[in-house]
């Protein structure tokens, strides 16, 4: 499974072969860039707005940090690699390829999608940079940075392990496009891509906060705008550490179980 | 006109047996349809729950607004986006090869080859949210208005459609660019916010943004009894203009289709 | 003529990539870039009722040939003309007298039974009910599928599925038919329903047809005339038997024997090219079969004998690999 001895070097050339294979297809990437960066940028125009007209709920400086880093956590932490999973893998019978080879099922499938969100969030990081040339506002302190770096990696873990699972879903579902989208609205809203969770009515924000998503999306968002003390920043990653244990307990059982299921033609 | 409304007709036909043919995925379309529909309405009630006006408009404005949005490109999601969505799949499959042998407009049968009848439920979903706030607003809506909405939404499908299928046609050059939809449904989403909110963007992208803002923004004005002529002839005069050029680009990109290998 | 084809060109840009990683970072500031002449400077003509076979190795340019005179690509350069018409200006009074089958492409609903795509093609080509219902029920008989009709073609076989697209792709009565590799995929038997229903609807409706194929019994059975493309040129254009005249410089002598000879003796007349007692293959110089031929008869003890031509997929990959030209 996926804590089987991992050959580092291995993986790495796998990386840089799929770097290759993404590389190729890099206006794709920027399209995916442009689709995140447009939604962020309307509702980031939406609440200039709304401040502007004296609603004291929030400020433009942090409304500008926020969603700006929300276009790079939305680019370099949202994987997208349970379509591939599903569709491919699973439901055309492709996933033959893979348990036929000597190499976990998962870190393959973590070099092909690991490139894509490299090069997306590069464009957001020029984004970014651009931004920080002509506007000032909120990001945390240099001394912040190792744990916002530790924040980051668990988010991208967490998000990797977490798509995977629901990927493999269809292992039981014939028509994986229903499950998809109720993990799409369900990411929507509690990744904080909308507004800040802390904006969200009262019950739906500890739902919210407390949740795996918000682990994944929103707090390395939160963590890099600097609103978080040490302590806050050390809770983040507990948590987030105990959400990737038990999301690697449950890819397992998932993945054992549908193995058995998995009929070699497809669906 | 006549042989394509009876094509149109049996297409309706087609679709509709195609949707009913496999229960368990009716369903799911159903659930799928109704969950966006919510979503779509639900999502915007979260982002102005903290706020009393934007732009000027207030906050049961701009969940109207909303709600027409859900009316109008509901239709459209059922009519023509479904089709934007295969757009990319037949020239990359080249199983355009088979739309192009036949004695029947590409345009037209790219364009509206398949419908979404889930759809339907999104719709009137938008509706009633629709009625609820002009209740709430106490907006009082003569048959003249609602007529001249219904027209000038046609136009607006009609601009929409026009943007859209013109941006598309780059895939007869780069079929791997099938994410432009995604992109195309993320600009369409400035559509559901007054038009004020991307005045600041629109001096940039000019050619991008001017139009989609319009969509909207016109049948809401006439709802509201807040519209001018020059908004409406603007509107008219675009859709227009781009259902024409959306024909020549088409026309220029197939001279450079190379369809798929054997 | 139906068909006109004078100086036909078709090229295309492609892009070389270097391999690895480096190469990948390289392609992003510098490109090389190739042109392939898929099609290069072809002409010829097919008349009306014309069966005619296109060969050649993959890549050859066969099936972009068909794609320009359905009018699919726009041609680099040269003139095409199909029944009056320039296929790329894609006039409907030319679709609805031409049709494209491709073996591997789709157009009947998955979803759906086959009949509900002949509706749809039926508003499409615009044939009246009348002419509808009697083609319909000609070609469901000829091709024996009436018990599949209301079957969704998610749940037919490759076989009846290909049936159904020959319906749909012939329902409008098409006078040039454009087959790109129709057999594909079909087992034996079903080859050789498909090739008997191409050679029976040639016949009856004199409709012209232009044929590709990798399976020579198609070309063997269905066409008295041959094209062989190869690298995107003509090689030879004209009638099958020629082809074997023209480009097999030997013949074959099949003999039985009456008793058992040595393998060695038979090198004094020609290349032994197979040995089973008491059948013997020998391979002699076209010109000298005659005169083998009663060496053998003097010479050894023979019961039969039968001056062959070599087989004719033998002869084309021969010009393949040799790429000869007339």
């Amino acid at each position: 499974m996926c804590l089987q001895k991992i050959n580092m070097r291995r993986i790495l050339r796998i990386f840089l072969l799929y770097s290759q294979h993404a590389l190729e297809y890099k206006w794709r990437s920027l399209v995916w860039f442009l689709v995140t960066l447009s939604e962020s940028a309307m509702y980031l125009l939406f609440w200039r707005g709304a401040i502007l007209d004296n609603n004291s709920v929030w400020n433009l400086p942090g409304a500008v940090s926020y969603y700006l880093l929300m276009i790079i956590a939305g680019c370099l932490l949202h994987v997208h690699i349970e379509e591939e999973v599903a569709f491919e893998d699973i439901q055309l019978g492709w996933l033959s390829r893979y348990l036929t080879k000597p190499f976990s099922y998962y870190w393959i499938k973590f070099c092909q999608e690991l490139p894509w969100r490299i090069i997306q969030g590069t464009f957001g990081v020029i984004i970014l940079c651009t931004a920080l040339a002509f506007y000032k506002f909120p990001l945390a302190k240099p001394a912040q940075y190792p744990y916002i770096a530790l924040i980051i990696l668990f988010g991208y873990l967490l998000s990797f392990t977490y798509k995977m699972i629901v990927g493999l879903s269809a292992f039981w579902v014939t028509d994986f496009r229903g499950v998809n989208n109720l993990e799409t609205m369900i990411s929507l809203i509690f990744a904080g891509y909308i507004l800040p969770l802390s904006l969200l009515p009262g019950g739906l924000r500890e739902v919210a906060l407390a949740g795996p998503i918000a682990h994944m999306i929103y707090y390395p968002v939160i963590a890099f705008q600097g609103n978080m003390s040490v302590l806050g920043l050390w809770k983040v990653i507990g948590a987030q550490i105990l959400w990737i244990l038990f999301f690697l307990w449950l890819y397992r059982l998932v993945w054992r179980s549908g193995l058995r299921r998995f009929t070699a033609v497809g669906q | 006109m006549f042989r394509y409304l009876r094509i149109y007709k049996k297409l309706l036909g087609l679709n509709f047996a195609n949707v009913t043919a496999y229960r368990a995925n009716f369903v799911n379309s159903i659930i799928a349809s109704v969950g966006w529909g919510f979503i779509s309405l639900y999502s915007i009630y979260l982002l102005t729950n903290n706020i009393n006006t934007a732009y000027g408009w207030s906050r049961q404005e701009i969940l109207l607004f909303n709600g027409l949005y859900g009316m109008i490109i509901g239709v459209f999601h059922m009519l023509i986006s479904v089709n934007m969505r295969r757009f990319s799949r037949v020239i990359h499959l080249g199983d355009l090869d088979l739309i192009l042998t036949k004695p029947i407009d590409s345009q037209f049968a790219l364009s509206f080859w398949l419908v979404d009848f889930t759809i339907i439920l999104r719709i009137l979903m938008a509706g009633c949210y629709t009625l609820w706030f002009i209740n709430i607003l106490g907006i009082a809506v003569t048959f003249v208005q609602m007529l001249s909405v219904i027209t000038i939404a046609f136009f607006s499908l009609v601009l929409l459609y026009s943007l859209w299928y013109s941006t598309l046609s780059v895939l007869i050059w780069d079929s791997s660019l099938s994410n432009l939809v995604l992109l195309l449904y993320s600009f369409e989403s400035f559509a559901r916010f007054p038009r004020e909110v991307a005045q600041q963007l629109i001096n940039v992208l000019f050619f991008i943004l001017l139009p989609i803002t319009l969509i909207i923004n016109t049948p809401a004005h006439i709802l509201m009894g807040k519209f001018t002529w020059v908004e409406i002839i603007r509107l008219l005069v675009l859709s227009t203009f781009f259902f024409y050029l959306s024909r020549r680009i088409w026309r220029f990109a197939l001279r450079y289709y190379a369809s798929a290998s054997s | 003529m139906v068909i006109s084809v004078s100086h036909l060109k078709k090229y295309y840009r492609v892009h070389r990539k270097e391999p690895g990683f480096m190469g990948s970072i390289r392609s992003l500031f510098t490109r090389t870039f190739d042109t392939v002449h898929a099609v290069d400077d072809i002409s010829f003509e097919v008349g009306q009722g014309e069966l005619v076979g296109f060969i050649g190795p993959n890549g050859a340019g066969k099936t972009t040939t068909l794609k320009c005179l359905s009018g699919l690509l726009y041609p680099t350069s040269g003139k095409v003309s199909v029944l009056g018409y320039t296929p790329f200006d894609r006039k409907n009074a030319f679709l609805k007298q031409i049709a494209l089958v491709m073996g591997q492409k789709n157009q009947l609903w998955w979803d759906l039974p086959a009949v509900e795509t002949f509706l749809l093609n039926k508003e499409i080509y615009e044939i009246p009910d009348t002419e509808y219902h009697k083609t319909l029920k000609e070609l469901v008989e000829l091709l024996d599928v009436s018990d599949l009709l209301k079957v969704q073609v998610r749940k037919l076989s490759l076989g009846e599925r290909m049936k159904m697209e020959i319906i749909a792709a012939l329902l409008h009565s098409p006078k040039v038919l454009f087959l790109d590799e129709p057999t594909i995929g079909l087992d034996v038997v079903m080859q050789k329903k498909m090739r008997d229903f191409i050679q029976n609807y040639n016949t009856f409706h004199n409709s012209t047809i232009l044929l590709t194929s990798h399976y020579m019994e198609d070309v063997r059975q269905l066409a008295k005339r041959v094209v062989i493309i190869d690298h995107g040129s003509i090689v030879y254009d004209g009638k099958l038997e020629k082809l074997v005249a023209k480009f097999a410089k030997y013949k074959v002598l099949s003999i039985v024997l009456d008793t058992y000879v040595t393998p060695v003796a038979f090198q004094e007349i020609g290349e032994l090219v197979e040995y089973n007692f008491p059948k013997a293959v020998i391979r002699v110089a076209r010109n000298a079969s005659n005169v083998a031929a009663a060496q053998l008869l003097q010479k050894f003890p023979v019961d039969d004998l039968n001056i062959e031509e070599p087989d004719i997929e033998e002869v084309i990959r021969d010009v393949f690999a040799k790429n000869k030209y007339a």
